[in-house]
């Protein structure tokens, strides 16, 4: 080895090592130009400094591109709005009322305000009972609000920027695929998305947080629509929001019943409510099948529901008609869930254990439609 | 939280060192399974394995002897790294063959030959991650070069430092120095109202007046914030819904039918812990109700709401919308001195935001899908209907409940009964939507509608059975013209020859037995079909025969028509076998034929009279008999097949 070899590597040595240091130093300043938690900053490696921040150029153009739009909106519904204002304020004849509304108007912003002071945003995730993520179309979740912890025990720093299907069931991958899709959604409906994955959730059932490694997986029922950003990079994204399905703590009121089925989803229970608000007394619907029960037109979105509760073991279905006995129908939102035996030995087992029955909430959201129309036998007696 | 980037493959900064890796191999005898468990549940590592084998997971643990590039304090033990792993498993592997029945064995292995794959796919990574980078970057894409990596990164933190110039306001919010949020108060707000799709609004308790909306309110209800704040929400709600609502507001000592139920056992929790649910800050509430929206569009709006006259008009104005948020109660104390109803020092709340639903759902006397001439019935695997919709009523006379538990069989033409057989058996067979052709539906009035349908039978998701057939019915054309009907009207001629009354109820009796007989065969056909494919001996004799090798049942009805049957039960096979091929029985079809066809119709008769000997004439439930008949001939090759379908059976 000539001197004049070893200077050469010494000095590409030399200068690989400030190439890196410049690079070091420029992902740091880059780090710090986040809005991370200081605590956090050290943790992160520097593909993961990258991947923030392209998730954070991203959701920021998502967002001017909505700003504008929203600009627009608003200089409309302003003028709409005065206009209105003027128009709801003529029709109120009685003076005192209206001093009274502008008053109660007033009191409105006022809380408003004391609102924005109180963090106005948490409030807002709390209301969901879930969380936001944006992805794009290419699967990438570019932001996830932080409150996914709560729910997932997975942080907002760890998903953001990577894949969706990373983090979701495979078997569901299709369906999100369809789901982000441009072109999917109900047709008519606006892009509207609405549709069950299981993802990744590190948090177990009495609250302790496990391995990523032993994660099991959580059933969530995603609602959203598509965004087209087309100033600047072109982006599209599905915004949407994640809500766990759980009938726990589901406060059960008068126009709801509860009720069990086989897996064939015949009738193996059903509460008494069910006889105020269909007519059917519980007793005679043990071994009808929901299908007997449905309007035929609904076939579709009770059979869909069914499916996921197979397959996820939970499931929404959406709105759909239910016969009335002795003619009419009513629309109704069916929340169900498979019950397994439970397995307290092993909790997150890969295996599912068996299925004892699928447990039912049935919202009933109108009154009786067409109530003279008898359309199926099982109405009859 | 460091351990989990790395196991999703995030290659750390410090895997430079361009020495060797020192691995420790942990494993036991398990790990022989690794390499089959699909590469996808490896890296998205699924919790049925890891969990099930909990050591038989290679970890994989590399000592990093020079960490190349920390960029902080990146620690240099590196644990379970995917892509690592990946190439650890065939290591593994190989090592198992030498030591197969050491279990738990700890070895130190160094590997030279993966290290420059390794490294080749961070630098892959990084390099699709700067491009990703570069993508997003204004300053970057004009330029027609790739720009190299540092280059590029620096561009970025300018971008960043721009952005957050731009977005001063936010960053240097109080909020944002205590707590970092990720986004901007704002900007959030609005991505969750987007994401949402929906409105928020916050009801007081007691009152159910409106404290605040979103804005987005009038986009969903069409009506502007400031008309409603301030209002009661109960004048905006379905009268028929107020009740729902009030019992969402208010204590749970009023309404003790509310109970909760646990998702683990579906049982219902029927102790409530007084007051511990409701009220009570935080307790969630998730509930439908319909709403009033507004009809009149915002843009040329500029007079009061008329009350709807009609009922029509009351129902389109609602809309669905699943409210979900929970209650809260905030300190009142700068409410107190303007508001008189306040007593309490809380003001509890609903905090809730409201999606409409999607379905067309709010406006449901339009939703039905079907066109006024089509309608959809549903019937049973024999054929008796379970399910008519209104809209059969206006197209064939009946009611729904006078179709109900009958046989469709009843109704169909007596030509049409064949085809219409096999269809129902074809159907019964097959998990696509099955079209018939045209055939004939008697109306109440006795006179026929030309029908098309489409069938498809439903099958349980879950036990995979057929559980009925759902048709879907078109009306094909004007309903009943004479040129129509004309075996119909053949029948009444005749009939008009007899006593009108108890012929006719005769014949409809005779027609309820045998028609309704067809159905129930093809349905024990299948249950048969069933019974012999569960035994393995059925092989290839199944009762099934395709459709299209079974023969036109030309013969078999041509027999039948003479002989004295009055049951079901006393077809016989030995009967159908003997097939004659019915020419007597065609000639005197023949002759009645021609007797009502113009002389021009004469070859056509003929034709009919070659292949299917003038159903028309037949009585119905003679042709049923022979429907059946042909049902249990099982090997009928008599004769060519002949396409039902391709036939004029009139003119």
């Amino acid at each position: 080895m000539t001197p004049e070899r070893e200077r050469r590597r010494i000095m590409s040595c030399e200068a690989a090592r400030a190439r890196r240091r410049a690079e070091s130093q420029v992902l740091i300043d880059m780090s710090q130009l986040l809005p991370l938690p200081s605590s956090l900053r050290p943790q992160l490696d520097k593909p993961s400094i990258i991947r923030l921040t392209i998730s954070y150029l991203r959701i920021h153009t998502l967002l001017s591109g909505f700003a504008d739009r929203q600009r627009r909106d608003e200089e409309g519904e302003r003028e709409t709005r005065e206009r209105r204002g003027a128009g709801a304020r003529e029709r109120r004849e009685e003076g005192d009322r209206e001093r009274r509304d502008a008053g109660d108007r007033e009191l409105g912003e006022g809380r408003e305000e004391q609102k924005k002071e109180m963090g106005e945003t948490d409030l807002y995730l709390r209301i969901l009972g879930g969380f936001v993520v944006v992805v794009t179309t290419e699967g990438d979740m570019i932001y996830l609000s932080d409150n996914i912890r709560e729910y997932m025990g997975l942080t907002q720093v760890e998903l953001m920027g990577h894949s969706i299907y990373d983090f979701t069931h495979p078997c569901d991958h299709k369906e999100i695929r369809d789901n982000l899709d441009l072109t999917a959604g109900q047709s008519g409906c606006g892009g509207l998305r609405d549709f069950l994955m299981r993802m990744k959730c590190t948090v177990t059932h009495k609250g302790r947080t496990v391995n990523l490694r032993s994660a099991g997986w959580r059933v969530l029922q995603c609602r959203g629509c598509l965004k087209v950003c087309v100033s600047g990079p072109s982006l599209t994204c599905v915004l949407f929001t994640c809500q766990p399905l759980s009938l726990t703590h589901t406060l059960l009121h008068t126009h709801t019943f509860t009720s069990h089925h086989s897996m064939d989803m015949r009738f193996t229970y059903c509460d008494q409510r069910v006889t105020g608000l269909l007519s059917y007394r519980p007793e005679e619907l043990l071994g009808v099948s929901v299908y007997d029960l449905c309007h035929t037109l609904d076939l579709h979105t009770l059979t869909k529901s069914h499916l996921n509760l197979c397959s996820k073991g939970q499931s929404v279905s959406g709105v759909y008609r239910v016969l009335v006995r002795g003619g009419g129908y009513m629309w109704a939102e069916t929340h169900s869930a498979v019950v397994s035996k439970p397995r307290p030995s092993q909790p997150h087992q890969s295996k599912p254990s068996p299925p004892l029955f699928v447990a039912c909430v049935t919202y009933i959201l109108s009154g009786v439609e067409e109530p003279t129309q008898l359309l199926s036998l099982g109405q009859m007696n | 939280m460091l351990l989990q980037f790395l196991m999703l493959g995030e290659m750390p900064a410090g895997k430079e060192e361009r020495g060797q890796g020192w691995n420790i191999v942990l494993h036991s005898t398990s790990v022989r399974n690794d390499p089959k468990i699909p590469r996808h549940s490896q890296g998205s590592l699924q919790l049925g394995e890891t969990n099930s084998l909990p050591v038989s997971r290679p970890d994989v643990i590399t000592h990093h002897l020079t960490g190349a590039m920390p960029i902080q304090e990146l620690s240099r033990k590196r644990k379970g790294d995917l892509d690592n792993r990946e190439d650890g498993d065939a290591e593994i592997e190989e090592e198992q063959s030498r030591s197969e029945d050491d279990d738990q064995q700890v070895k130190i292995k160094c590997f030279r030959e993966p290290h420059s794959q390794i490294e080749k796919r961070r630098r892959d990574k990084m390099n699709t991650l700067i491009d990703e980078l570069s993508a997003m970057i204004p300053s970057c894409n004009p330029m027609a070069r790739k720009l190299d990596k540092l280059t590029v990164l620096r561009m970025a933190v300018q971008h960043l430092k721009a952005l957050k110039a731009g977005a001063s306001s936010s960053f240097t919010d109080v909020n944002y120095k205590r707590k970092p949020s990720f986004l901007p108060q704002d900007d959030l707000k609005h991505l969750v109202l987007t994401a949402a799709d929906g409105f928020l609004f916050v009801v007081s308790c007691d009152r159910g007046k409106i404290l605040f909306t979103s804005e987005s309110v009038s986009k969903f209800l069409n009506y502007s914030r400031l008309e409603l704040i301030g209002q009661s929400l109960f004048d905006y709600v379905h009268p028929k819904d107020i009740s729902k609502v009030k019992e969402q507001l208010s204590a749970s000592g009023l309404y003790p039918r509310e109970r909760l139920i646990d998702a683990k056992t579906g049982l219902q929790v029927q102790d409530l812990p007084v007051g511990a649910v409701q009220l009570c800050t935080g307790a969630r509430r998730s509930f439908f109700c319909r709403m009033k929206h507004s009809r009149t569009v915002m843009k040329t709006e500029d007079k009061t709401i008329q009350p709807s006259s009609s009922k029509k008009k009351e129902s389109q104005r609602y809309c669905t919308v699943h409210c979900t948020g929970y209650m809260r109660s905030w300190p009142s104390t700068q409410l107190d001195a303007e508001s008189d109803d306040n007593e309490f020092s809380h003001l509890s709340c609903l905090v809730a935001v409201c999606r409409v639903h999607p379905n067309n759902a709010c406006q449901p006397s339009l939703e039905v899908k079907v066109k006024p001439t089509q309608f959809v019935t549903r019937f049973a695997i024999d054929g008796k209907f379970t399910f008519v919709d209104q809209q059969a009523t206006t197209v064939l006379g009946y009611l729904p409940q006078e179709l109900l538990g009958t046989s469709c069989y009843e109704y169909f033409h007596q030509d049409d009964l064949q085809h219409l057989a096999e269809t129902h058996r074809k159907v019964l067979r097959s998990k696509e939507k099955i079209e018939t052709s045209c055939y004939k539906f008697k109306t109440k009035h006795g006179s026929f509608v030309k029908l098309q349908s489409q069938w498809f039978s439903f099958i349980n998701p879950w036990t995979k059975e057929i559980e009925f057939i759902v048709s879907t019915n078109r009306v094909l054309g004007p309903g009943h013209t004479e040129a129509e009907q004309p075996s119909s009207s053949k029948l009444l001629d005749e009939e008009s020859k007899r006593t009108i009354l108890i012929p006719g109820i005769s014949s409809g009796m005779a027609t309820m037995i045998y028609a309704g007989s067809i159905g129930t065969q093809i349905a024990n056909e299948l249950l048969d079909s069933n019974r012999v494919n569960c035994s393995p001996s059925s092989g290839t004799s199944s009762p099934f025969c395709p459709p299209q090798d079974r023969s036109p049942m030309v013969s078999s009805h041509a027999n039948m028509p003479n002989e004295e049957v009055t049951d079901s039960d006393t077809v016989s096979k030995p009967r159908l076998q003997s097939a004659s091929k019915g020419a007597t029985y065609a000639g005197s079809n023949t002759h009645m034929d021609t007797a009502r066809s113009p002389p021009g119709e004469s070859s056509q008769m003929d034709l009919d009279s070659m292949v299917g000997p003038g159903l028309g004439i037949l009585s119905n439930d003679e042709a049923a008999m022979a429907v059946i008949m042909s049902l249990l001939e099982t090997d009928a090759n008599l004769g060519d097949a002949v396409d039902f379908d391709n036939m004029h059976w009139s003119h």
